[in-house]
């Protein structure tokens, strides 16, 4: 009876996985997954997660910009009204983390051979947000011995030199 | 006059390094069309 | 019999050493200033931690090395004159300098690693090693996470190393002394361009400014006509032209040139790319009214010759390899082949292709063609790595010469020329030479490519990466990761190390230290 009732529920468990997939369109895929088997996915509508990095590059109608999934950075060329409020990570950002769906290109044609997606929708899954600077408290403490350390090594040296002209 | 000498100088310099290297572009350029237009 | 070394020469070369490091310690102030400018805090703890170790390691190195000179003065077998104004001889120049490469390595890895964004101090001093010496090889993490200043000092440090630390640090010197030329040389410079080194410095620096200025700006423009806010703009063309002109190959995000997708961008690093591996003696002479020597200078015409070659060999690589590219045309065999190959040949390593590409989806061919441009490299005293253009320039003459010899009644005397500044005639010490720094550049590339393989990747890859470490390139087809193995990363900081320095001052140092061993 429990190995029917476990049965019954891995299936359905299965099925509502790949319902959830039919439902939320093409296939997301990794970059490790891209950069293993460019071939597979040359030319089919793909999905793509990550976070936005660097610059929004608006150039007229269309827009670049890179989406990180945590491995590698992808191109992504779309238009540039998709990528209106977006906001991109950097040293003190963290970046929209988005949702990208469009076609995956191994070596672009219009785009000098990149790597790249021409993406149709750009959705936004969790807002950007600030990042912490950690900085530890060891480290101030080490600043201030090291500066000590040179005011005594600049005192030595002048005593020393002094004491010469003597 | 003599800075003034210098500094033309300086500027072709520049020009001529940069020709060479754009040059040295058309080349390539030249090589990819006959790269592809030979059938191997 | 082997001399043990004297500890007085330890102290002239621990004295001078210790004022490289104070030099190089002023050059950290520039990323100083720009975390406190940009507000960003760790950093700025980062680098004043940095700046005040270099400056108590080179004070306190400076102390010793004089007490320890004074002592051993009293001796009959001292140097007379006092440490500050006693010239350096080959053997201390040639030291000094491989071991202020050593020590720039692990000084300017420090604020690396206390980013937090290198696993180790061992990657945190690959990537400090790849930046001094231009080769752009990295194992940062996160690096489009990094901060700005972090970002600038990876930068700054391929324009340091590019133009030579020592030569950076002269430039902190008021007034020339015969050892300084000692030191030049032992940074693979061997042409002085000036009759004073201080003024060949000098002139380096003004090459350097000029087309600073005028690069930063040219990529500036593009880079705001690409959508880029000026601020960023202005940023990335200062980092991408230190890293171009220098041919470093670090750009400030993890995609390196792919980043921008810019066609523009992607011309004016070529063009920079270029100009770096122009010798600066050839500098001078065009930027004095000799603009002849362009044509007819034989490092110019092997580089035009040598960069057209090879790329014959990769375009037919890439369109027979039945990879995607072969179906991609004009745009893609220029953009991705002839870029990636310029590239590698000048010694600077932006790619704008995925290292996992050029690795999986380039066909061996290409992969040769790419190997042997690596190999090759710019013309010599500039700032690329490789065997250099004069060399490959002066063993082919040498090769013609030999025919001639055999074609040529006996009795005749064969004398062969060429031109590198002034007529030269071809004479049997200079082609040694070019062929033993040859032979020593072949067997570094050979001992990675045997590291790598031990390492259980194959033999194209291994060699490429080999090839790319020890010429100070920086291009990659995937095996420079984090996760390689540790000797792995030993042996390409040798290499860069090496390759950089053109051998001499690493083999003295070697025998320094045999002797000081086995030395009686």
């Amino acid at each position: 009876m429990l190995r029917t009732l476990t049965v019954f529920f891995l299936f359905s468990a299965a099925l509502a996985v790949s319902c959830r997939g039919a439902c939320a369109g093409p296939e997301t895929v990794s970059s490790s997954a891209l950069f293993t088997d460019p071939g597979l996915y040359d030319g089919r509508t793909i999905s793509f997660e990550g976070e936005v990095i660097g610059d929004i590059m608006k150039q007229g109608r269309y827009a670049w910009i890179n989406i990180n999934d945590g491995r590698s950075a992808i191109g992504v060329f779309t238009a540039a009204e998709n990528v209106a409020g977006l906001s991109a990570g950097g040293y003190k950002r963290q970046g929209d983390i988005v949702r990208v769906s469009g076609e995956f290109h191994r070596a672009c044609h219009r785009h000098g051979g990149d790597m790249d997606i021409h993406a149709g929708s750009v959705t936004v899954i969790i807002k950007s947000a600030a990042r912490e600077e950690l900085i530890c408290p060891a480290a101030k403490k080490m600043a201030v011995l090291l500066a000590g350390a040179i005011c005594l090594l600049l005192i030595s040296m002048l005593y020393g030199r002094l004491r010469k002209k003597r | 006059m003599e800075s003034k000498n210098k500094i033309w100088n300086r500027m072709m310099g520049i020009v001529w390094e940069v020709s060479y290297a754009l040059a040295l572009m058309l080349a390539a350029a030249v090589i990819c069309v006959i790269v592809l237009l030979v059938k191997i | 019999m082997i001399l043990r070394p004297r500890a007085e020469d330890i102290a002239v070369i621990g004295y001078y050493l210790s004022r490289i490091i104070l030099g190089l310690g002023l050059t950290m102030l520039l990323p100083l200033g720009c975390a406190f400018l940009c507000g960003e805090r760790g950093p700025f703890l980062d680098f004043l931690i940095t700046v005040e170790i270099t400056f108590v390691s080179g004070l306190l190195m400076m102390q010793v090395c004089r007490a320890v000179y004074e002592s051993g003065k009293k001796k009959a077998s001292a140097y007379e004159k006092s440490i500050d104004s006693i010239d350096p001889n080959w053997m201390h120049g040639m030291i000094m300098v491989a071991l202020s490469w050593l020590a720039a390595m692990i000084l300017g890895a420090i604020p690396l690693w206390l980013s937090g964004h290198w696993n180790s101090f061992l990657d945190a001093c690959f990537d400090s090693m790849s930046g001094f010496a231009t080769t752009g090889l990295s194992l940062a993490q996160d690096l489009d996470h990094l901060s700005l200043t972090h970002n600038l000092w990876r930068h700054f440090t391929m324009f340091i190393g590019g133009q030579g630390i020592v030569v950076v640090a002269l430039s902190f010197f008021v007034k020339g002394f015969s050892g300084a030329f000692r030191m030049y040389v032992g940074e693979a410079r061997d042409e002085r361009i000036l009759p004073n080194v201080i003024n060949t410095v000098r002139f380096i620096w003004e090459v350097s400014f000029t087309y600073l200025a005028l690069g930063t700006a040219a990529l500036w423009a593009v880079g705001m006509k690409n959508g880029m806010e000026p601020g960023r703009a202005l940023f990335h063309g200062a980092c991408i032209f230190m890293a171009a002109f220098d041919t470093g190959g670090f750009a400030p995000q993890s995609q390196n040139m792919l980043y921008y997708h810019n066609y523009g961008m992607e011309i004016i690093t070529a063009v920079l790319m270029v100009l770096g591996a122009v010798n600066f003696r050839l500098h001078y002479h065009l930027w004095t009214g000799n603009r002849r020597e362009l044509l007819r200078n034989i490092e110019m015409r092997v580089l035009f010759v040598s960069i057209l070659v090879t790329f014959i060999v990769t375009a037919v690589g890439l369109k027979t390899g039945g990879s995607s590219y072969a179906s991609g045309g004009f745009p893609v065999l220029f953009r991705k082949g002839f870029y990636q190959l310029l590239s590698g040949h000048t010694g600077t390593g932006f790619m704008t292709v995925y290292a996992e590409q050029v690795g999986k989806e380039w066909s061996d061919l290409a992969l040769v063609g790419m190997i042997c441009a690596m190999a090759l490299g710019g013309a010599v005293s500039s700032t690329t790595g490789g065997i250099k253009m004069l060399r490959i320039g002066i063993i082919a003459e040498a090769f013609v010469q030999d025919i001639k010899k055999v074609i040529f009644p006996s009795r005749a005397m064969v004398e062969q020329k060429f031109h590198h500044i002034k007529e030269v005639f071809l004479e049997d010490k200079t082609v040694r030479a070019a062929l033993m720094v040859t032979l020593a550049y072949i067997i570094l590339y050979g001992i990675g490519a045997l590291a790598g393989m031990l390492c259980g990747f194959g033999f194209i890859p291994s060699l490429f990466e080999s090839t790319s470490a020890a010429a100070n390139v920086g291009l990659s087809c995937g095996i420079t990761s984090v996760g390689m193995p540790a000797a792995l990363k030993v042996v390409y900081i040798f290499q860069m190390w090496a390759g950089r320095l053109e051998f001499i001052a690493v083999f003295t140092l070697a025998g320094f230290l045999l002797a000081a061993i086995k030395g009686k």
